[in-house]
């Protein structure tokens, strides 16, 4: 009887070609929304042993025009721009169109208790520090 | 057996196919300022805003069959990603897309062996160096690494300070490295910056640094009231550029040496 083993993708693909970068920069998402005038910011999160800390570059923004929700595995940020943006000479879609917001939503690493979340936005960066979620057991040492 | 892609490039890599190529003559060069897109893209911010404001023409742009097949257009000019401009004896080398870690070895060597043959007598590399409190950070500080106890002391005497211990991963530490072969005279500027997002702030405190070093007299007040803006247009390559500097473990930057003697 012959039995057919069946090829994983991993070992299709040629040595030294990295199959989930390739992947994942052919289906990357652009950076902006003409549909919606809307750009997506920068982001950059990061862990310490209690939290999660999330930080969100908003060029143009103030602070009263950002709306910040949190929830147990995302952050979700739509702030208005103070002065529409318009790249003239860009691309073919994007001249016509004038950005006017950011919107994005992370995705945290971990589990975090949302109403633990303090933000603070200073220089254009906003930074959302979260608590992690846990449940710790005292265990006796023998 | 090595499959035929992975083969060409070594095949390429042994026949170095990196090319400068003048689009005007260049005679002779005295500094050749670096910024490629590293932390902050600080060093492609820096000589952008040099660039712009001592009004250096392009003259020329480094070619590759080991750089990807990229094209930029500039109002409706096609133009090489990785660029040279010149200005009295003055040469900036700068690029609109990162620099992948493979390439970076023979792009370097021919960098530093071309500004040999222009009889340069000192190369500048500018970059960045990611710390983690930089919203707190008003002047963001300027640490220098210099090849030669010359050029040390070349940069301390202009008000720089020296980094002492670390490890330096990317573009700067592989021309540095070209250049200690070469015996060129070379030295690395990094500026306190943000890690991932584009950072003005940090590049303005570079080209201060280096009006001193070099007597550019650059104003850096216009780079600094465009800041927003630059933090804008550049998300896109600090996007692209984090990603690449994930595959070259740049966190080793942030890591204390072992050796203690």
């Amino acid at each position: 009887m012959i039995r057919r083993k069946k090829k994983t993708l991993r070992e299709i693909v040629p040595f030294g070609w990295d199959f989930e970068e390739i992947a994942q920069n052919f289906f990357e998402e652009p950076m902006w929304d003409v549909s919606r005038s809307e750009m997506r910011p920068l982001t950059q999160v990061r862990e310490t042993d209690d939290k999660v800390i999330v930080s969100i570059d908003l060029p143009y923004v103030k602070k009263e025009n950002i709306e910040l929700n949190v929830t147990e595995d995302r952050v979700e940020v739509t702030a208005t721009m103070d002065r529409c943006v318009k790249y003239n000479r860009w691309g073919t879609v994007q001249k016509n169109c004038e950005f006017k917001s950011y919107r994005t939503s992370v995705g945290l690493p971990r589990r975090v208790t949302p109403e633990s979340a303090v933000a603070k936005f200073k220089s254009g960066v906003l930074e959302i520090e979260i608590q992690k979620k846990v449940e710790r057991h005292r265990i006796e040492v023998q | 057996m090595l499959p035929s892609r992975l083969f060409s490039w070594c095949r390429v890599l042994e026949t170095e196919e990196v090319r400068v190529i003048e689009t005007s003559p260049i005679e002779r060069i005295d500094h050749c300022l670096v910024g490629f897109p590293d932390v902050g893209l600080v060093g492609l911010i820096a000589v952008n805003h040099i660039i712009g404001a001592l009004g250096l023409v392009e003259s020329g742009y480094i070619e590759s069959d080991l750089l990807p097949p990229v094209i930029v257009v500039h109002q409706g000019d096609p133009k090489a990603p990785v660029r040279v401009y010149t200005k009295d004896r003055l040469a900036v080398v700068t690029s609109e897309i990162p620099i992948q870690p493979m390439i970076m070895p023979s792009l370097s060597k021919k960098m530093v062996d071309w500004t040999k043959t222009k009889g340069s007598k000192l190369v500048v590399t500018l970059s960045g160096v990611a710390v983690q409190n930089r919203l707190e950070i008003e002047n963001p500080a300027v640490y220098g690494v210099g090849a030669w106890p010359e050029t040390r002391e070349f940069l301390t005497k202009s008000g720089v300070n020296l980094l002492e211990e670390g490890f330096m991963v990317g573009m700067h530490a592989s021309i540095m490295k070209e250049a200690l072969k070469a015996k060129v005279p070379s030295l690395i500027l990094l500026a306190q910056s943000h890690s991932q997002y584009p950072d003005p702030g940090a590049a303005a405190s570079i080209v201060t640094s280096l009006n001193r070093l070099l007597n550019l007299n650059v104003d850096v007040k216009g780079l600094l009231e465009q800041a927003e803006e630059i933090r804008l247009r550049m998300r896109e390559l600090m996007q692209r550029t984090s990603k690449s500097m994930r595959g070259m473990e740049k966190a080793q930057e942030q890591e204390l040496p072992a050796m203690y003697v």
